[in-house]
């Protein structure tokens, strides 16, 4: 109901109170002062009946969204395991390749150590002695190489983690889009005025800054002048 | 040296072992977070921390202010290795009292140098 409407029965009820109070009327009195009272209560009433069916209308329209609804129910929550199996793949990558160089680092390391060990007897003519360590020195290259040959290709199979997590996050970025198209409908038909200012949640985020804000540094070599600056 | 390095994850703080031993402190341990990093140092005697910031239960940054507010331990070197790269960050942790800070990704040169700083720096001040 229109706001004057109410005013002007207001009014008039008004009046004709003022009128029974003068009067004397006290039985008029009583019941005028009750329907002023509850012809506010029916506006409030209806206001609040009008505000209600809307809401009902609007979440109900929205219920009705499949896509909503088949966003909200399966493809979050499958979203969600699909990026824990990012982060389980990485890892399980991360170790196997971790794995291959812890035993390779100390392959490497021997060889090293042995020429360096080895190279004076090359210093005077070769005797049976030295070439017996030259030899054994060989079967440990071809030992250490073949070694160094396997970890080396458990490194490069250890990078398919990239294919298959690429594709999931691909995915999931897609889904995000779909989320976000979802939520701007959502706030429209709430009718909550859009333009205000994104807030701050960069202020709870954490990571690596990727795509750097303004209050972001992306090198080593800032956070060091930033340190400097502070005196260290 | 003992070093204890802090970070939720394994891989990163196998990273980390792996550099240092590399530069020859090969006595290390290793904590997936500041709650379990505290008892850690309070019992074992560590000459050096090096601590991530964002980890669950106890985030980095505090495990620094509760190692700086402990008589025992407020001596403690700490470097942080971190992705957290914001400006308000970096001046909170040099608050804190890091006395280093690198941003990941790093490489092995990086974590020489801010080690051998901050031991350059120890020096001069002792």
């Amino acid at each position: 109901m229109p706001k004057h409407a109410v005013h002007s029965e207001d009014a008039s009820l008004t009046l004709r109170l003022v009128e029974a109070i003068e009067a004397g009327d006290a039985v008029a009195t009583a019941d005028l002062i009750q329907a002023l009272r509850a012809g506010r209560f029916d506006a409030l009433f209806r206001a609040v009946g009008r505000i209600t069916r809307e809401l009902h209308d609007t979440l109900h329209g929205l219920a009705g969204d499949d896509r909503l609804v088949s966003l909200a129910r399966q493809q979050m929550p499958d979203a969600r395991d699909r990026l824990q199996y990012v982060i389980e793949k990485t890892e399980q990558a991360a170790n196997r390749t971790l794995s291959a160089v812890e035993t390779m680092i100390p392959c490497a390391d021997t060889l090293v150590q042995q020429a360096a060990v080895l190279r004076p007897l090359l210093d005077q003519p070769l005797d049976d002695a030295a070439v017996s360590r030259l030899e054994q020195f060989l079967d440990g290259v071809e030992h250490d190489g073949r070694r160094l040959r396997a970890g080396l290709s458990d490194v490069l199979m250890a990078q398919e983690y990239q294919d298959l997590t690429g594709q999931v996050i691909k995915r999931t970025i897609e889904l995000v889009g779909q989320v976000e198209e979802k939520l701007v409908e959502l706030v429209t038909a709430c009718g909550i005025v859009s333009g205000a200012a994104p807030s701050a949640a960069s202020a709870t985020s954490c990571g690596p800054a990727e795509r750097a804000d303004a209050n972001a540094v992306t090198q080593q070599a800032d956070v060091d002048e930033l340190l400097a600056n502070l005196g260290f | 040296m003992k070093i204890l390095v802090v970070d939720d994850f394994s891989t990163m703080r196998r990273i980390i072992r792996n550099l240092l031993r590399d530069l020859g402190f090969g006595n290390s341990e290793e904590a997936d977070d500041g709650s379990t990093a505290l008892p850690l140092l309070k019992s074992g005697k560590f000459d050096f921390l090096i601590t991530d910031w964002n980890m669950p239960v106890m985030e980095g940054i505090d495990l620094v202010r509760q190692v700086r507010a402990d008589a025992a331990l407020r001596e403690l070197p700490i470097l942080m290795v971190t992705a957290e790269a914001k400006r308000d960050q970096i001046v909170a942790a040099a608050e804190a009292g890091v006395n280093g800070y690198i941003v990941k990704p790093f490489n092995a040169q990086t974590l020489e140098q801010k080690i051998a700083k901050i031991f350059e720096r120890l020096g001069q001040a002792a």
